[in-house]
């Protein structure tokens, strides 16, 4: 039986271009909305500097987008 | 000096504890007024004993500062780029989602309606459930005040039910907007933080750290009798970390701006007279203790919040709305204002799934109004603001 694709909670910054983008191109809509998103939370000043920018737990993990298509996930589909 | 030589510029701070200068012409909040700083001295009770009758006055051992003020609710000039829209920042802080379209879909064909409420988009759209709720909707070819809709649901099928009813099944085109919009974020991210640059009378306060602390949007209706603006009346805390002279900045006037008038405002299905519509996004921030910090707590967290809405609308016959049956069955119903006669100059805002409260008698005035409170749940996209372009 397929699952049916759901749009998951937005957060962030979201380019919904980007978003429609890669769900067009097959994307799971949770990937999808992780590329097209720009998380604003805001990093620790404790953070030492060879670490601003790099994911500080889990949930920032997911919002990490790519620097670039290169980077960016190979398209996956439910089968 | 003046009272009125006041302005508020705001940045988004990607580090804590780091002030971001926010740009004097272009981070300018547009539209604010009722601002107040405040610096609350925190004080403690000296109980030392001196030798005589009388305590020593409070120590004052820091201060807790905020700003208060008042923005008018009105659309960006142009489709801003992410992050760009200075009154979005102030939204995002208070923990909504920033949404942005620059790439309408369409125009292209409806598919056939399921009935009045819900048509179906075609090939351009995608098949992914929830994908488009929330999301402004263009529906034929009338005028831009009538054509304008939104999406209160959407499912696989690309079935787009509608937040009021179209009365017909027209087979027309549609199309999606470009818009930016703001969700409340129901995700357990952090919201930014933000800097301010505030001036008042010669002086500039520079405070970082600032969160959204209050919230409340009100919208009267615009009559000929009592016109009024839509705004929000926000409230945000952070640390003051620097008083300079500074003369205040010359903002730029508000222009064209949409009137509460002329629009649409349906709750389950039914056009309804409000006088006054209010959300209050009830935010709840606390300061974890830390002592390795300046002034002994770390920047404020959002740690909860509820938000409800209030309308004072017409009292109407149950055979047209009935309220109370509404609130005894607790069922959801959409609630949703529009307001604006076109492209750019547009302003919608959305409860997809409300919960009716029972009515109260408000006997204020000589026409028969209801005070009708809205409860809204945690469900992504529940609480929208929209930008249409």
């Amino acid at each position: 039986m397929t699952e049916t694709p759901t749009c998951p909670p937005l957060s962030g910054a979201v380019d919904l271009d980007v978003l429609h983008e890669r769900i067009a191109a097959g994307m799971l809509p949770e990937d999808a909305v992780t590329e097209a998103t720009t998380s604003n939370a805001p990093q620790s000043a404790d953070v030492p500097a060879e670490n601003v920018g790099a994911p500080t737990d889990a949930a920032d993990a997911l919002k990490s987008a790519p620097a670039s298509e290169a980077e960016a996930k190979p398209a996956r589909t439910r089968s | 000096m003046s009272s009125r030589n006041r302005a508020l510029a705001i940045a988004i701070q990607p580090v804590r504890d780091v002030f971001t200068a926010p740009n004097t012409t272009t981070d300018l909040l547009i539209g604010m007024s009722n601002a107040r700083i405040a610096r609350d001295p925190v004080t403690l009770a000296d109980d030392t004993y001196t030798g005589a009758v009388f305590q020593n006055a409070d120590q004052v051992i820091g201060t807790q500062d905020s700003i208060t003020f008042t923005a008018k609710l009105k659309p960006p000039s142009s489709l801003p780029a992410l992050n760009a829209f200075v009154l979005g920042r102030l939204l995002q802080a208070a923990k909504f989602a920033e949404l942005r379209l620059a790439a309408a879909i369409g125009p292209e064909a409806l598919g056939a309606w399921v009935d009045s409420k819900t048509p179906t988009l075609g090939a351009s759209a995608a098949g992914t459930a929830s994908l488009y709720k929330g999301y402004p909707l263009i529906i034929g070819a009338a005028a831009y005040k009538t054509a304008l809709t939104a999406i209160r649901s959407y499912d696989a099928a690309k079935h787009a039910g509608l937040l009021e009813d179209w009365g017909s099944t027209p087979a027309t085109n549609y199309t999606i907007p470009s818009f930016i919009g703001y969700t409340r974020d129901i995700t357990s991210a952090d919201p930014p933080l933000l800097s301010f640059k505030f001036w008042r009378a010669g002086r500039r306060y520079e405070m970082m750290n600032g969160a959204v602390t209050g919230l409340r949007y009100r919208r009267p209706t615009s009559t000929p009798t009592r016109p009024g603006y839509p705004e929000m009346e926000f409230t945000v805390s952070g640390i003051v970390t620097n008083v300079v002279t500074d003369p205040a900045p010359t903002i730029p006037p508000l222009g064209a701006m949409p009137v509460t008038k002329d629009g649409k405002e349906i709750l389950d299905y039914k056009k309804i007279g409000v006088d006054t519509a209010s959300i209050d996004f009830g935010l709840q921030t606390e300061r974890p203790p830390n002592m390795n910090q300046a002034d002994g707590a770390d920047a404020p967290q959002l740690t909860g919040g509820t938000a409800n809405g209030t309308i004072q609308q017409q009292a109407y016959l149950p055979s047209y709305l009935d309220i109370d049956a509404l609130a005894a069955a607790g069922t959801y119903v959409p609630y949703f204002q529009q307001w604006g006669l076109s492209a750019g100059n547009a302003i919608q805002v959305l409860i997809p799934d409300a919960r009716a409260g029972y009515p109260n008698d408000n006997a204020n005035g000589n026409v028969d109004m209801d005070d009708v409170g809205l409860y809204i749940d945690v469900i992504d996209r529940n609480l929208v603001i929209n930008f249409p372009f």
